[in-house]
């Protein structure tokens, strides 16, 4: 299935534009965390703490809405998703 | 009103069109990029997120602090020193209410709204 992964300021910088990732059927919004974490090693730092908890004040939205379940691993990702990783925000 | 805008704005338009009879007390907030030996500032939004997050505050905020109005511009784009970032007006029945809904509705939207600034500055750029 495809998914489209937006990303934005510093992630932006670091990963590209959005992109779009095939992943396996059953895949989590972890297992998208993971596989850009292997394509952008940089971000994975960013992405997750030293525990594998997700990383201080970054907010992951699928479909532009905040995770019903905070860990990641047990967010089923569908065809057409949108995910979206950002870093902690500075606005204001 | 709630806008994400790369244009200027006008403070006086913003204030005369909040303004209304019922409303004794308008209070605005105008953040601006701050001398820190920078020479410029970009922020960048996820614009869509960004909008739904901040007409979320202006309702919670009018309920909460039982508000009139909250109108709030938030530039994107590339900002010089001095530029306006951020203006917040507030109008209610009497200051108290706008004074304190006004500064609510800033904390939230440094908290809540998917908003980013990047310093830049001689020596490089830093994402804040």
């Amino acid at each position: 299935m495809r998914v489209k992964v937006r990303v934005f300021a510093k992630f932006r910088e670091i990963a590209g534009e959005e992109t779009c990732l095939d992943m396996k059927e059953g895949s989590t919004i972890g297992g998208l965390l993971d596989a850009i974490s292997a394509s952008h090693p940089e971000l994975k730092a960013y992405l997750f703490n030293s525990d594998g908890t997700v990383g201080d004040g970054v907010t992951i939205l699928r479909n532009r809405k905040g995770l019903e379940v905070p860990d990641p691993q047990k967010t089923a990702l569908e065809e057409g998703d949108e995910v979206a990783l950002l870093p902690p925000f500075s606005g204001g | 009103m709630i806008e994400i805008s790369k244009d200027e704005f006008s403070i006086e338009e913003v204030v005369a069109g909040a303004k209304r009879p019922d409303a004794g007390a308008v209070v605005t907030f105008l953040g601006t990029v701050r001398d820190d030996g920078i020479s410029g500032m970009e922020v960048e939004a996820y614009r869509e997120v960004a909008l739904e997050e901040l007409e979320k505050i202006q309702k919670e905020a009018m309920e909460r602090f039982d508000l009139k109005s909250v109108d709030v511009i938030h530039r994107v784009g590339t900002l010089s020193v001095g530029d306006e970032i951020v203006l917040i007006v507030c109008t209610a029945a009497h200051r108290s209410s706008a004074f304190r809904g006004c500064e609510h509705v800033l904390e939230e939207i440094k908290r809540r709204a998917p908003i980013w600034k990047k310093e830049i500055r001689a020596e490089g750029e830093r994402w804040v």
